[in-house]
């Protein structure tokens, strides 16, 4: 592996848009049956890294763009003390990781310039499993491909799969997003996050979405632009697009292992303008887009357009100081403009049985953005199933409405806040 | 496990609000070990920054301080050590070193250590008037500071006093800038005065030029204030804010 490489396609705008608000940075949080001993996991740490080169890096700057430097810098593990994903100081001191400990939990923050949450899941993985052999000496039978150390260094897990995938003979996908709806109020004040988890029966959920005739994902993605065409009608505000970020995953579409960021963004949208969308309206136009978008010829299209943009003569030869200035401007415009929230589907997250056993619940918290104040990841662990959100905004009508609409389903919900 | 009686919500903790609706939740007798592990508070990252920022830029600030005053001092003993060794005595070094003393006092002043700003009046006019005395005093005799450097001491600590007193009463801008022009201008006045008693020939000369020239600008913001309805104040002041 070279002593430096390119941010990948999705990596590269993140690091000229980052500021205390706009972070980049997301967090797996790993809440354990038992005191977690902060030296086992400095040691686990530092024995894991060199399985995990193209993480052990720092984000230094060139002339045109941002790039990520091997380092020796050992990395260490911090207290959990400020508010999740708001240590944002990674691009002149800090590597693009860090691990957190508190006596009752593991965090793990990712800036999205280094991995997407699939490649940080796997880190986290080995960490957890290499920690609990060093504290416990505990041997999983099934270890469900979780790296290990002294394992060899897979080239295909630090490729720049945009790139492989990249073909210039395929046409160019010419949809334009409409600027939708978004969140007003006032914010809670920089450096805060709050952070809302609702717990539920994974099994009820599944059952709700049986009947609806949808997938997990669908209906929570109705549910939420549902609530959000509640709230334009309660707050009688201006109708405007409700459109709702997804990451798509791409590692399945295309058989690729990386471990940097490989996805796409979909955006399934309904608009209010024309009219009350009932909640089958919704899932009934969230299903076809999901099936119609969810298709490798499709996702190249919005791959050939990502990857021209960064090919651009100008884009290239633009001096970063000035691209510093632009992209930020450019990824409000092309970017959350068009969109209301963000959901992140992290699916289910399956861990041997004998780590299982260790952790009792997992919390991933989306990336915070002043663009869309709130965001939501929902993934499932052991029977459970989790919603995430992070918000800036000081109201909670959102948090609220949705787990409601959860609860008039039948669906008992448990809550568990973190910060204001 | 505590619920909350209004939404129906399950809640991690009892005898707090519902982190949904806000409604009290009772308290619940339960015994779960992790209880006394829990995080109860994060701490603010963006705030932890600034103040180290701040300290950061306080601790340069001292120690460019501490360089500035080392050096200047620096050249004041050399001044002193080459006098005494070119001239055999002391000629002119007690007036690079007093100039050095007030230079550091002037330093500490601008490098914000005095902290409010009546107290900067307080050091500077000992201080001044001090340096000018020793000016005067190293010849052998007062010639020139009993009727020309102390009067003129005097007078500007009287017009930095009356300006404070004036911002300090928080008056509309309009009243506190004629009230500057106006304390401005007679401090003008009064030092053609003192230094033409000095020189023997009383009389106005450029200080009416100052006067006249105060005296429009005053009455018009004097004017601006008392005839101006509030509305267009308003607008004024937000046209031009800086």
């Amino acid at each position: 592996m070279e002593d430096w490489f390119r941010l990948d396609n999705a990596g590269k705008i993140y690091p000229a848009i980052v500021d205390e608000r706009n972070t980049t940075l997301y967090r797996f949080s790993f809440e354990m049956t038992r005191e977690v001993d902060p030296e086992t996991l400095q040691k686990a740490l530092e024995e894991i890294m060199p399985r995990f080169p193209y993480f052990h890096v720092r984000l230094r700057k060139g002339l045109f763009w941002f790039y990520f430097q091997r380092t020796e810098q050992t990395p260490r593990i911090e207290k959990d003390l400020f508010y999740p994903c708001t240590r944002y100081d990674f691009k002149r001191r800090r590597l693009p990781f860090q691990v957190y400990w508190s006596p009752g939990k593991i965090a793990v923050e990712f800036s999205h310039c280094l991995a997407d949450g699939m490649g940080a899941l796997e880190f986290c993985k080995a960490l957890l499993h290499h920690y609990f052999l060093l504290k416990d000496g505990l041997v999983c039978w099934d270890r469900q491909g979780i790296k290990v150390p002294g394992e060899a260094v897979e080239p295909e897990e630090h490729v720049d799969a945009f790139r492989e995938i990249y073909d210039p003979h395929i046409p160019l996908s010419r949809k334009r997003r409409e600027k939708a709806y978004h969140l007003k109020g006032k914010m809670i004040p920089r450096g805060e996050y709050r952070i809302t988890t609702g717990s539920m029966d994974f099994s009820r959920i599944r059952e709700l979405a049986k009947e609806k005739g949808q997938g997990v994902t669908g209906l929570i993605c109705t549910l939420y632009m549902d609530v959000f065409q509640q709230l334009i009608y309660q707050r009688r505000a201006k109708p405007a697009p409700i459109a709702i970020n997804m990451p798509i995953n791409l590692r399945e579409l295309f058989h690729r292992g990386t471990l940097r960021n490989f996805f796409i963004t979909l955006t399934p949208s309904v608009d209010p303008r024309l009219g009350v969308f009932t909640e089958e309206d919704i899932a009934r136009h969230v299903n076809s887009f999901l099936n119609v978008e969810i298709d490798s010829r499709y996702v190249s299209q919005v791959i050939k357009r990502n990857v021209l943009t960064e090919r651009n003569f100008f884009v290239r030869t633009l001096l970063l100081p000035l691209k510093e200035l632009i992209l930020p401007v450019i990824f409000h415009l092309f970017g959350e403009r068009g969109y209301t929230s963000g959901i992140s589907n992290m699916g289910k997250i399956s861990l041997p049985p004998e780590l299982e056993e260790r952790i009792s619940r997992v919390e991933i918290i989306p990336p915070p953005s002043p663009g869309n104040r709130i965001k939501m990841t929902c993934y499932s662990f052991k029977k459970k199933f989790y919603v995430t959100f992070g918000s800036f905004s000081q109201e909670k009508e959102v948090e609220r409405a949705f787990f409601h609409r959860l609860i008039k389903h039948q669906i008992p919900v448990k809550i568990h806040r973190t910060g204001p | 496990m505590p619920y909350c009686p209004s939404c129906g919500v399950e809640s991690d903790k009892d005898d707090t609000p519902c982190p949904l609706c806000g409604f009290p939740i009772p308290r619940v007798p339960r015994d779960d070990p992790m209880d006394g592990l829990e995080i109860t508070g994060y701490r603010n990252y963006y705030e932890h920054l600034k103040n180290e920022k701040r300290r950061r830029a306080r601790r340069t600030r001292l120690i460019v301080f501490f360089i500035l005053a080392g050096v200047s001092l620096y050249a004041a003993l050399q001044a002193g050590m080459q006098d005494l060794l070119r001239n055999k005595r002391i000629t002119f070094s007690p007036y690079v070193m007093s100039s050095v003393i007030l230079f550091i006092i002037l330093l500490y002043v601008l490098f914000g250590y005095v902290g409010r700003k009546k107290r900067i009046l307080y050091l500077l006019f000992p201080a001044v008037t001090a340096y000018l005395f020793f000016l005067d005093i190293f010849d052998g005799s007062l010639q020139w500071f009993l009727d020309v450097g102390l009067p003129l001491s005097v007078l500007a600590f009287g017009w930095g006093t009356v300006n404070a007193l004036v911002h300090r009463k928080r008056l509309p801008w309009q009243y506190a800038w004629t009230t500057y022009l106006a304390d401005s201008a007679a401090l003008c006045l009064l030092v053609e005065l003192v230094v033409d008693l000095r020189m023997g020939d009383v009389g106005l000369k450029w200080s009416a030029i100052v006067v006249l020239s105060v005296f429009p600008i005053g009455l018009i913001l004097v004017l601006l204030k008392l005839l101006l309805p509030n509305r267009f104040t308003g607008r004024l002041k937000r046209f031009f804010h800086v």
